[in-house]
């Protein structure tokens, strides 16, 4: 079944409409952004929520702590050679 | 654009008259919490003030530089619902309008609810495509320029996507 210009036009009209009126009153759309560029900070806010809805650089910076806390602790670790020949003894070889 | 470039309002509600209810429907058609797209609009308008200076006619007209810009915040947002609703934070897609109205107004909410489930079911190219055609009245060549992509690519979106409403919507829409 072939469909014309005509039917793909109603289609899309159809669709228009059903989102919502055509005739559709812009002034409150307007007032809102008139107010909010009367603001002095109109963009690039965050809010807390913004910041589990952009998980990156928190979970980037809280993977860098616990790598350099574990740097840390390896390099300030007292492990003597004699603890170390301790071990090895009372475990066995296969350690 | 000139005169939005140097701060004049009123260019910016002639720009809303014209675009602005086209743009809120498109993004009611685009977004994933469809009740975002007022907040969304209004997020595009005061993108295209603060980006005014640089807009050149020679690579876009305005219709397709506002469109495109909208089109980027969707992404972002959508992108941002769908993270929240893994989390756990934004489970409800869209609360159900109970409010008491009118016949008409109650068949109005139906249907806008109807289409926003039958548009949901089609790849985003072809939704985008479509809804560009649907609201703004777009030409092939302006979608593919919003679109980035050929205006040969436009057309099969585009009749792949009304074939596809046609089956989702069949029956339904009178």
């Amino acid at each position: 079944m072939g469909m014309t210009r005509t039917d793909d036009d109603a289609l899309e009209a159809r669709l228009a409409r059903a989102l919502g009126p055509d005739a559709d009153d812009t002034a409150p759309l307007s007032q809102a952004v008139l107010n909010r560029l009367a603001r002095p900070d109109t963009t690039g806010r965050t809010s807390v929520a913004e910041v589990l809805a952009e998980p990156l650089p928190a979970s980037g910076l809280l993977l860098g702590l616990l790598l350099l806390a574990g740097g840390l602790g390896y390099a300030l670790s007292p492990l003597e050679l004699d603890e170390v020949s301790a071990l090895m003894q009372l475990i066995g070889p296969g350690f | 654009m000139a005169a939005l470039a140097t701060g004049d309002r009123q260019a910016m509600v002639r720009l809303i008259r014209r675009h602005g209810p086209g743009l809120r429907r498109f993004l009611a058609g685009t977004l994933a919490a469809p009740h975002e797209a007022e907040d969304l609009a209004q997020e595009t308008f005061l993108r295209v003030w603060s980006a005014a200076a640089r807009y050149d006619p020679a690579r876009a007209a305005p219709a397709t530089w506002v469109y495109r810009i909208a089109l980027r915040l969707a992404i972002d947002r959508n992108r941002r619902t769908g993270f929240r609703r893994f989390l756990g934070l934004d489970a409800a897609p869209d609360p159900e309008d109970d409010r008491p109205g009118t016949e008409a107004g109650l068949a109005a909410r139906q249907e806008l609810a109807l289409t926003q489930r039958a548009l949901a079911t089609l790849p985003d190219r072809q939704r985008r495509a479509l809804l560009l055609r649907a609201v703004s009245g777009m030409t092939n060549a302006e979608i593919a320029a919003t679109l980035g992509i050929s205006a040969g690519a436009v057309e099969q979106l585009l009749v792949r996507a009304r074939a596809a409403l046609r089956a989702r919507t069949k029956g339904e829409w009178g």
